[in-house]
Parts: structure tokens; C-alpha cells; sequence
């Protein structure tokens, strides 16, 4: 499947026919599966490596931006807010075809539409991987007992901590050293025909390349991806959305 | 109560100091009494009020740095287009929310009071079960109803040729959604209270009226609303204060931006965006200056709001 969409450009053509073939939405939404993830696919995201703020002048935060709205105007999504009621019940009843997928996603797929089993495959995203981000553990200064904490945090996130996490819930190792390790490379999954959810996911991110996280980072992608929604589902002009939602993160974070 | 009293103070009145000592503590006894809600409400009430207020004026990171930045907070509030928004979603939703439950409560309560109403303890008590629901499960099950593709409403309003109509994100949809919400939840508590002030009228007075000749409604008009005046100024004084911090119903309706109620703050409450800038971005002295906004608002409103409905009197 991954083959029918090497780039975005290929990936929206491809959802054209998709729609006009069935009549149906391609892809949940604009925002979280194609804006969130071209954004991220890249060495350069809302921060230069140095901790600069540079979201209005990084060239891939524009064409993420573009990608989104041009999905939008092919109308091919499904106006489907990522996590919304809706949304759940749109995997269930075959509403669109496609979602972008972290492998910590599939979970949720498979507890919202049991009923889809075997419908779904797995394949490589367009433009390469990328980087939703990720959750941070840290340990307070006021720990009572930082040691046991660590003690903790260093056994559950060592390599074979994650490994046997991921073989469970789904949660994508950051470990390469288990990447090579069979039982995760010989992990399929049946609810998605069996797709090589072991390797399919690793192979991607060995060539990733990191990109800078700012303390505003959150709230600049909010906005920006508030912009795409708002022209998808609400009454938004695609012509003035990268100027309003520019103008909003600099309310937001005051540059 | 008196007699009592008095027999005592008599008894005791031969050993002087010990009267005095009484007499003391007699008057200090209430108070004693009382006492409990004044400290917990000092504690949790007075004390974070004018925390407050105290840290309204400071660029205040929870674990870091604490500027004293004077009145900076507020400006940078009253030029700031999210605020003046979002105050105006709260008071359209409270209007949209209050104005009809308040009727609605009226209507209600009159209809229950009737003289020929079989089964009125049931009907009267089945009015509390949206009151005693949790506010979390209501808001999921209306959110769900109202929903664009799946939800109950729109799939009815198929069957008239409706196409479907997409609440949350239009501004008018998303605060008529709120107000739906807000209004389930409370018409039945307000209908009980107006109902029990119903019941203390004396029914004389409806049967005078009737043989008078009033009807239904001038008896409803010239009897039951002044009676209801008490009533009805303590609930829009109660549904001021409530309806301008509904925070949980709007924090529900958006998954993907719980904090704004949507991509472009249609449904944005004072409160959620007080919640959002401090516990959200961590801006607890922005945080703050936007509660001391609310503070103000919703005293000066329901201020307004006593004074006007306390001008409901008996027509001569």
C-alpha cells in the first residue's frame, strides 16, 4: 500500500480517486494525519537547533500547513476530529479509509471498532517518519525517595523494559539496541492483517532525524492545527488560515 | 425558648459571679456554633481569594521564578481579544442557559402544584434525576446526540430532509448545545424550589380568586408570581453566580482542544480560559487576573440582577 503514496502530493491524488471511486472520505481529517504529521517529518520543526523561535519562516511548517489545506480542498477528509465521539464511531462504520497511525494508536482502534478486525492494514506513512512527540517522566525535587524513583524509571524504560511494554500495549520502543531483537521483529498483528507491526514501525525511525522541542512548542502546533480545523469543519477562509493562526500564536506566546 | 431562659437566669441569680460567667458564655455560645463554616470558609473561601488577588499581580511560574510585575497582568487582559471572547461566550451562554430554565421552572412548578395532578410525588421527584446525574456523564451522552455525523438529533432531523447540522463548531451551535446542557441539569432543582414556595400559599386565596372570576393564567399572574418574588430573586441570584463559571460542559464538548472548546474558542468560557492560561500554559499570574475579572463580573452582574428582580412586587 505505502507504495501508492511515496510524498503528500501522491498521498491527496491517490485519495481523489479513493473518493471519487466509493464516494466516501479518504482520511479522517487534516489536521492530526496530514498537517501533524508532514510537520514533523524533518530536521526543523517550530524551534532552530540553537532554541530560537522560527515557526513562521521554517520552510516545512508552511508546506505541512499547505498539504493540510490542499487535503481539505480535495475533499477527501472526513472532517473527523482526531479522538473525537465522532471519530470513534466513524472507524467502526467504515467512514474513511485511512488514519495516520502511531503505533500506540493502533490500540485504540482496535478497543473503538472490534468489529473492523482484519479490514485494517498497516503502511508506511508518506514523506517518511516522523515524530508525534512523546511523554516525559521526571522525578519532583521534593521526591521523598528520588533513588527508588529512578530505580524504578531506570528498570521500566531499560531496553528489555520497553520491549516487553511494546509487545503488550503498543508503546514504540526508544531503544534501538531491541530493534534487531526477534521478539519484537517477528511481531504481527491479526486485527490488521497480520502487518509486520514489529519492523514496520523500527525500520522507519533508524534514519530520523531529531529536531528541536521548545517550551512553546505545544501551544504553537495548537494553534496551527486550530487553523486547518477551522477551515475544514467550520467557516474558516483557507486564504487568510496561515496569517490568523500566526497572529494567534504570537497572542499565545507573546513572539 | 424565652421561659427557659429566664428560669435559669433566675436560679442562678444568687451566686453572682457564676451569672456573669454564664451570661458570657450564653452570648459567645452561638457564635461557637457557627464558628466551624467561618474557619473552613476562611481557609478555603477567604484565604485563596486574596491568594488570589496577591498573585494576580506577579508573572508567577508554579515552579519557578515569582516577578512582581504591578498591573501588567491586566492590561495585557483588557487587550487581549481571547478574554473579551470568551466573556462574551459565558454571558451568551448563561443568558441562552438561564433565561429559559427559569421559565421553564416557572411553567413547570405551576403545572405539578395542580390540585388534580395524579401521581405527584412521582412526577415531582423524577425533576431531580438530571440534578442528581453526574455533570461529566450528561455532557458525554448531549455531546454525543448532538454529534454531526452519528449523533440522535441529526439522524431525526434526517428524516424531514434536514441536512445535518454541526453544533460544535459554529458559535450560535456550540452555545445552544451548552445552554441545552446547563438547563437540563438545573430546571428540575429550580422547579422544586419554586414548587415548594407554591405549596405555602394558602389555597383560600386561589379559591377567593376563582370565585372572583380569575382564570388560570390571572391567578398564575397576580397570585403565584408575587408570592414566588423571594424565591425567584435567591434563584437568578444563585443562577447568575453558577452560570457564569459553567466550566465542565465546555471542557467536554472538544476532544481535539479541550481548552479552547474548539479550533477558534466558539465556546469558550471565563473560566475554562482561566483554566486553560493557568493550568494549561502554567501562567498562574495570567491565570489569576483573569479569576479577578470573573470575581468582578459575576458580583457586578448579580448585584444587577438582585436590584432588578427585587422590583417584582404585587400589582395594585
Amino acid at each position: 500500500m505505502g507504495k501508492l503514496w511515496p510524498t503528500w502530493d501522491a498521498f491527496i491524488e491517490t485519495g481523489k480517486k479513493y473518493t471519487a471511486a466509493t464516494k466516501k472520505a479518504f482520511v479522517d481529517n487534516a489536521g492530526t494525519s496530514v498537517f501533524h504529521q508532514a510537520v514533523n517529518q524533518g530536521p526543523q520543526k517550530y524551534y532552530d537547533p540553537s532554541g530560537n523561535v522560527v515557526y513562521s519562516t521554517s520552510p516545512q511548517v508552511k508546506t505541512a500547513f499547505d498539504l493540510a489545506l490542499k487535503a481539505v480542498q480535495a475533499g477527501i477528509t472526513a472532517k473527523q476530529s482526531s479522538f473525537s465521539d465522532g471519530w470513534s464511531a466513524g472507524i467502526g462504520k467504515d467512514q474513511f479509509a485511512v488514519i495516520s497511525a502511531p503505533s500506540w494508536l493502533l490500540e485504540q482502534i482496535r478497543n473503538n471498532a472490534p468489529g473492523t478486525k482484519g479490514k485494517w492494514d498497516i503502511a508506511t506513512i508518506p514523506g517518511g517518519a516522523g515524530n508525534w512527540g512523546g511523554s516525559y517522566l521526571a522525578i519532583p525535587k521534593g521526591a521523598k525517595n528520588p533513588k527508588a524513583a529512578w530505580d524504578y524509571i531506570s528498570k521500566t524504560q531499560s531496553p528489555q523494559g520497553q520491549l516487553a511494554h511494546f509487545v503488550v500495549t503498543g508503546a514504540l520502543p526508544t531503544t534501538p539496541s531491541v530493534y534487531k531483537d526477534p521478539k519484537l521483529t517477528a511481531l504481527k498483528d491479526p486485527f490488521f492483517s497480520d502487518a509486520p507491526t514489529g519492523t514496520i514501525y523500527t525500520n522507519s525511525l533508524l534514519g530520523l532525524k531529531p529536531f528541536y522541542i521548545g517550551p512553546d512548542s505545544s501551544a504553537i502546533g495548537q494553534e496551527l492545527l486550530n487553523a486547518i480545523t477551522n477551515v475544514e469543519q467550520g467557516k474558516g477562509d483557507p486564504a487568510k488560515a496561515w496569517d490568523s493562526a500566526l497572529a494567534n500564536i504570537k497572542t499565545a506566546i507573546g513572539k | 425558648m424565652t421561659t427557659t431562659l429566664s428560669t435559669r437566669r433566675a436560679q442562678a441569680a444568687p451566686a453572682g459571679t457564676t451569672s456573669v460567667r454564664q451570661s458570657i458564655t450564653e452570648r459567645i455560645a452561638p457564635y461557637a456554633y457557627i464558628a466551624p463554616f467561618f474557619l473552613i470558609f476562611a481557609v478555603f473561601g477567604l484565604v485563596p481569594l486574596l491568594f488570589t488577588f496577591y498573585v494576580a499581580l506577579f508573572d508567577w511560574n508554579p515552579i519557578g521564578e515569582h516577578v512582581f510585575v504591578g498591573l501588567d497582568n491586566f492590561t495585557r487582559l483588557f487587550a487581549d481579544t481571547r478574554f473579551w471572547d470568551a466573556a462574551w461566550n459565558t454571558i451568551s451562554i448563561w443568558l441562552l442557559s438561564t433565561v429559559p430554565q427559569l421559565l421553564l421552572a416557572l411553567g413547570l412548578a405551576h403545572l405539578l402544584n395542580h390540585a388534580r395532578l395524579r401521581m405527584a410525588v412521582f412526577f415531582r421527584m423524577s425533576m431531580l434525576v438530571p440534578y442528581i446525574t453526574s455533570v461529566a456523564a450528561t455532557t458525554i451522552v448531549f455531546s454525543q446526540m448532538f454529534d454531526r455525523d452519528y449523533g440522535l438529533l441529526n439522524w431525526l432531523l434526517g428524516f424531514a430532509g434536514v441536512e445535518p447540522i454541526d453544533f460544535k463548531q459554529s458559535v450560535w451551535g456550540s452555545h445552544v448545545l451548552i445552554a441545552v446542557m446547563v438547563t437540563w441539569r438545573w430546571f428540575g432543582y429550580t422547579t422544586l424550589l419554586y414548587l415548594a414556595s407554591l405549596q405555602a400559599i394558602p389555597r383560600a386565596i386561589y379559591e377567593a380568586a376563582a370565585v372572583d372570576g380569575a382564570g388560570g393564567w390571572k391567578q398564575f399572574r397576580h397570585i403565584s408570581i408575587p408570592s414566588l418574588r423571594p424565591v425567584i430573586v435567591f434563584t437568578i441570584v444563585t443562577s447568575t453566580i453558577g452560570g457564569l463559571q459553567i466550566f465542565t460542559e465546555p471542557l467536554l464538548v472538544s476532544r481535539l482542544s479541550p481548552l479552547t472548546c474548539g479550533p477558534v474558542r466558539q465556546c469558550q468560557t471565563l473560566t475554562l480560559f482561566l483554566y486553560e492560561q493557568g493550568f494549561g500554559q502554567f501562567q498562574f499570574g495570567y491565570g489569576a487576573a483573569i479569576g479577578v475579572a470573573l470575581f468582578v463580573l459575576v458580583v457586578g452582574l448579580a448585584t444587577v440582577n438582585y436590584v432588578l428582580s427585587t422590583r417584582i412586587r404585587p400589582e395594585r
